[in-house]
C-alpha cells in the first residue's frame, strides 16, 4: 500500500531544476526552483512512496548532482532536501512547516 | 496574558528605562550588583563639526570626525565581551570597529580589534583598553578607551554614558480585522521547559530590550479585511504601506508586525518576513495565526499554552528576520557579515524547533526566549547598515549606513535647481541651491554657515556608477555664528556639485541623483534625492574641450569665483568664451575671468628662495565690465537659470559693488539695474522671486547711486 510523505526542498537552490525519484521511477520534476531564504522554502509537496523502507534519489542537472538516501517512511514520515557546498544533503525534522 | 494596549502604555511612558533598571537589578544572570554599577551600553561623545580632529594618519579627503560612538557589553544581560564602536565623519565618512575583551582589572579590559569597516587606512590601531569610570548617576559614567597598535600613535577618547541599550528600534504590531495581537506570553504556562527558567510575563518588547535594543512602539491598528482572507506578500506589503504610521521608503529603526489569519501559501506558512522586495527591506512581516503554529502536536500536556508559546515564538523569529538574522541552520549560506558558523542545535528564536535532535519537545525543554550569542553579537556590534531594517538586503551581511533623522523633524531641507526641467547642457556646471526652513512651531538654532559647501554632505550618484561624495575645495575654520531660524522662516545656501578636490563627478552626459544633508547639532536634515540630467556634446569640438575643462584647475577657478594665479585654468576659460559663446559654459567662465579684475588682486609669490612677497594686480573695471556685463546684463535671464538665483544676485550685487568702489559707476548701475529686472521678472513653476530679494537689491542701487557732487560755495565779492 503506497503511503503519503510530507517532503520539502528547503536551502540552496536557485532557478534549478530538480527531479525526484522514489526507488528509480520519477516522482517529482520541477524547474526553476529557487529558494525563498527567509522561510528556507523551495518548494514542498506530498510525495506517494512505497508502505517500507526505499531509495529516494535526488538530482539537480543544473548543478550536475546527485544523492541517494535511505528512507523509511514509517519511521521518516517528513523529509527535506537541501543544496549545501554542492551536496545534496536530506534532514528529518519532526514537521515540516515554515517561517 | 496582557492585552496588547496595556503593555503599550507602559512601553510609552517614561518609565521604560526604570522598568530596565528595576529588572536588571532583579536579574540572577546580572552580576549581582545593584542596576547602576552595570556598566554595558552605548557611550558617545559628539565633536563639534567646525573643529577638524584627525584620528589618526588619515588620506587625504576624509573628513573630520562629528561623532563617536562605542557599544561597551560586558555585562547585564548575555554579555558578549565585546566592545565596538563607530568613527563618523559625516553621512559616508565611517569606521566600524570591533574588539573582543578580557578582563584584566576590576574595572579594566582589553583585547584585539578583530573587525574593521568602512575607512580602514584611518583607523590603524589594533587593540584596545577599556577602562570604565562608574558612578551612581548614569549621566556620569565615563568610559575611557586607549586605541594603540604598531606604528600607531596612541589614542585616548573617553566617551560619556548615553544609554544602557545599544540600539532603538520602534515596533508596530497590527493585525486583521478579527485576529489580537498577542505580544506576551506567561513563560510557565506550558509544562515544558526549563527548570531554571524564570516564571514571568514576557513581551515581546522585552525579548526585544534583552537583545540590547530599547524599544519604542506605537498603538496597532487593525487592518479591515473580509472573513476568510489570505494573504499574499504583495497584498501584505501593500498592507504595510497604508497600515503602518512609520512607513517610509528609507531605513529606519522601526519595523512593522502583522497578525494575520493566513497566507495564501496555506498551512503550511507560519509566518514570514514577507519585504524583500523594493530599495528597502526588511521593514515588515507576519505570522499566520491560523496556520500550523495553532496545531499542537497529539497529546501536549498543554495545547493551548503550546499555541501561546509558539505564537510568540514565531513573531519574534520574523522580527528577528528584520534584524537581518538568518535561520540558525543558515548561518554560511549567503553573505555573511563576518565568516559564521551553522548552529543547527542552537535554542534560539532562529531555530526551528520541530528541527533539532529530539523535536519540539527537546527545543523547548532548553529554551531560554533568547538569541544565541552569535546573533546578539551581530544585533549588537554589527555596522549598522547591516542591522537595521531597510538599510542592506535581506540575507545581505546576514547575521552578523545612518543619518541621525529624529522621529518628528522641525527643519527640512530642500535641494532644487530653480530651473523648470533638471537639465544641463554639456559642460554647463551644476550649482544647487538649498533652503533649510523650519517647519515647526518652535525657533530653532542654526550655525548661520550651515549651507556652506564645507558644512553640508553632498552625495552624487551618477545612474549605474557608485556614490561619491562632494569634497568642496574650500575649507574654512571660522567661529560660529548661531541665529535662531523661526517658525515659518529658511536659509538659503548654494553649492557647486559638479566638482571639487575629488574631481568633476557631475560631468559626463547622463542621469544623476544628488542628496543633501545638512547638520545641525546632533541632528542630521537630508533632502529629497534630486535627479538632474547633463546632455551630450552638440560637437566634437566641445567633446575636445570637455578633456581640457574636466580637471583641476578649471573646477578651481569656476568654484572659487576666478584666479590670477592658475594660468593654464584661466586659458582654458578663455578657450571656451571664444570657441563656445552661446553655450552656457561661456557664461560661468566669463564670471571666473571676469571677477579678479573687479578687485586689487593680491598673488603671493616666492621673491627668492627663502621670502616670498605679494604682487598686487590693480582692479581693471574696463576688463572685468568687458568680460561680465554680457553675463549679467546681455544674458541676465539665460545667466539667472544656469548660474541660480541666489548666485547671480550674488555675483550682480558683489559686481556692482566693486565696480562702483573702483570708480565705474555707470557700470555699477547697469549691472544692478539688470539684476533687478532679471529677478523681477523671473518665475519658476509660476513661483516669482521673493519680493525682499528685490527690494535689498533696490536699496543696494540706492546705496550706488553716484552722490550728486557739491555745487562750489560763491566767493564773498570784498
Amino acid at each position: 500500500m503506497p503511503m503519503l510523505i510530507h517532503l520539502a526542498l528547503q536551502d540552496g537552490f536557485e532557478d534549478d531544476e530538480i527531479v525526484l525519484r522514489v526507488d528509480g521511477s520519477e516522482a517529482y520534476r520541477g524547474e526553476g526552483i529557487t529558494t525563498r531564504t527567509q522561510i528556507s522554502h523551495a518548494a514542498d509537496m506530498q510525495l506517494e512512496v512505497p508502505d517500507r523502507p526505499f531509495i529516494l534519489e535526488a538530482e539537480v542537472p543544473t548543478r550536475g548532482v546527485r544523492e541517494a538516501f535511505d528512507i523509511d517512511p514509517r519511521a521518516h514520515p517528513n523529509v527535506t532536501v537541501s543544496l549545501r557546498d554542492g551536496q545534496l544533503v536530506a534532514g528529518f525534522p519532526e514537521r515540516i512547516g515554515f517561517v | 496574558m496582557q492585552p496588547y494596549d496595556e503593555e503599550l502604555e507602559l512601553l510609552d511612558s517614561d518609565d521604560v528605562e526604570d522598568e530596565a533598571d528595576a529588572e536588571a537589578a532583579s536579574d540572577p544572570e546580572a552580576s549581582g550588583s545593584p542596576s547602576h554599577s552595570l556598566k554595558s551600553g552605548l557611550y558617545a561623545r559628539s565633536i563639534p563639526h567646525k573643529i577638524p580632529i584627525p584620528f589618526g594618519p588619515a588620506p587625504p579627503g576624509i573628513r573630520p570626525i562629528r561623532k563617536e560612538e562605542v557599544r561597551f557589553d560586558v555585562d547585564g544581560r548575555y554579555p558578549q565581551m565585546t566592545v565596538s564602536g563607530t568613527i563618523s565623519g559625516f553621512l559616508v565618512a565611517r569606521v566600524h570597529w570591533i574588539a573582543e575583551l578580557t578582563k584584566i582589572g576590576s574595572n579594566k579590559w582589553q583585547g584585539a580589534i578583530w573587525y574593521k569597516d568602512g575607512a580602514v587606512a584611518s583607523f590603524p590601531y589594533t587593540d584596545v583598553e577599556v577602562t570604565a569610570i562608574g558612578s551612581p548617576f548614569p549621566a556620569g559614567r565615563r568610559l575611557k578607551i586607549k586605541f594603540t597598535g604598531v606604528g600607531a600613535a596612541k589614542r585616548t577618547v573617553v566617551y560619556k554614558f548615553r544609554s544602557k541599550y545599544f540600539r532603538t528600534v520602534n515596533l508596530e504590531f497590527d493585525f486583521q480585522a478579527g485576529e489580537i495581537a498577542d505580544t506576551a506570553i506567561n513563560t510557565c504556562a506550558h509544562p515544558v521547559r526549563p527548570a531554571s527558567l524564570p516564571c514571568e510575563t514576557l513581551t515581546i518588547p522585552k525579548v526585544i530590550r534583552r537583545a540590547g535594543c530599547q524599544v519604542t512602539a506605537n498603538a496597532g491598528s487593525p487592518v479591515p479585511s473580509p472573513p476568510g482572507t489570505t494573504w499574499s506578500d504583495m497584498e501584505m506589503h501593500d498592507a504595510m504601506q497604508i497600515h503602518w504610521s512609520r512607513f517610509a521608503n528609507t531605513a529606519q529603526w522601526a519595523m512593522w508586525v502583522f497578525y494575520a489569519s493566513l497566507h495564501e501559501a496555506g498551512t503550511g506558512l507560519g509566518g514570514i518576513m514577507f519585504d524583500d522586495i523594493g530599495p528597502n527591506h526588511r521593514q515588515g512581516t507576519a505570522l499566520f495565526v491560523d496556520s500550523f503554529i495553532a496545531q499542537p502536536p497529539p497529546g501536549d500536556p498543554n495545547p493551548a499554552a503550546w499555541i501561546d508559546r509558539m505564537r510568540f515564538w514565531t513573531a519574534i523569529h520574523e522580527m528577528g528576520h528584520s534584524f537581518n538574522l538568518a535561520h540558525s541552520w543558515q548561518k554560511t549560506l549567503g553573505t555573511s557579515w563576518v565568516p559564521l558558523a551553522d548552529e543547527p542545535e542552537a535554542r534560539s528564536f532562529m531555530n526551528y524547533p520541530f528541527n533539532v535532535i529530539g523535536g519540539q519537545a527537546a527545543f523547548f525543554s532548553d529554551f531560554e526566549f533568547r538569541f544565541s550569542d552569535q546573533e546578539l553579537l551581530f544585533v549588537r556590534h554589527a555596522p549598522e547598515r547591516f542591522v537595521q531594517m531597510g538599510n542592506a538586503a535581506w540575507f545581505d551581511h546576514h547575521g552578523f549606513e545612518e543619518a541621525a533623522v529624529p522621529a518628528e523633524p522641525t527643519l527640512q531641507l530642500e535641494l532644487r535647481v530653480n530651473r523648470e526641467r533638471a537639465r544641463y547642457e554639456f559642460m554647463e556646471p551644476v550649482w544647487l541651491e538649498l533652503k533649510l526652513k523650519n517647519v515647526g512651531d518652535q525657533p530653532r538654532l542654526v550655525d548661520t554657515d550651515v549651507l556652506d559647501a564645507d558644512s553640508l554632505t553632498v552625495i552624487l550618484k551618477g545612474q549605474g556608477k557608485d556614490a561619491r561624495q562632494l569634497v568642496p575645495f574650500r575649507q574654512k575654520c571660522t567661529q560660529p555664528v548661531t541665529k535662531a531660524l523661526m517658525p515659518g522662516e529658511s536659509l538659503y545656501g548654494t553649492v557647486l556639485a559638479s566638482a571639487g578636490l575629488n574631481g568633476w563627478d557631475v560631468a559626463e552626459p547622463g542621469s544623476y541623483t544628488i542628496q543633501a544633508a545638512a547638520h545641525v547639532g546632533d541632528e542630521d536634515v537630508v533632502s529629497l534625492p534630486l535627479d538632474l540630467r547633463i546632455a551630450p556634446p552638440i560637437s566634437r569640438d566641445e567633446e575636445y574641450a570637455a578633456g581640457d575643462l574636466f580637471v583641476q584647475g578649471p573646477a578651481r577657478a569656476l568654484a572659487l569665483g576666478g584666479t590670477r594665479f592658475l594660468d593654464d585654468a584661466n586659458d582654458v576659460l578663455q578657450e571656451i568664451v571664444e570657441r563656445f559663446p552661446e553655450r552656457r559654459i561661456s557664461l560661468h567662465a566669463r564670471v571666473a575671468l571676469g571677477n579678479p579684475h573687479t578687485i586689487d588682486y593680491k598673488i603671493v609669490r616666492p621673491k627668492d628662495d627663502e621670502e616670498l612677497e605679494i604682487d598686487v594686480a590693480k582692479a581693471d573695471p574696463g576688463e572685468a565690465t568687458a568680460l561680465i556685463e554680457p553675463v549679467l546684463v546681455d544674458e541676465a535671464e539665460t545667466a539667472l537659470e544656469s548660474l541660480g538665483h541666489i548666485r547671480y544676485r550674488t555675483i550682480a550685487e558683489r559686481t556692482a559693488k566693486r565696480l562702483a568702489a573702483a570708480g565705474a559707476d555707470a557700470a555699477a548701475t547697469k549691472t544692478i539695474d539688470s539684476a533687478i529686472d532679471a529677478l523681477a521678472a523671473r518665475e519658476v513653476g509660476g513661483r516669482p522671486i521673493k519680493p525682499e530679494v528685490i527690494e535689498d537689491l533696490k536699496e543696494t542701487r540706492k546705496e550706488l547711486a553716484p552722490k550728486p557732487k557739491a555745487k562750489p560755495r560763491a566767493k564773498a565779492k570784498a
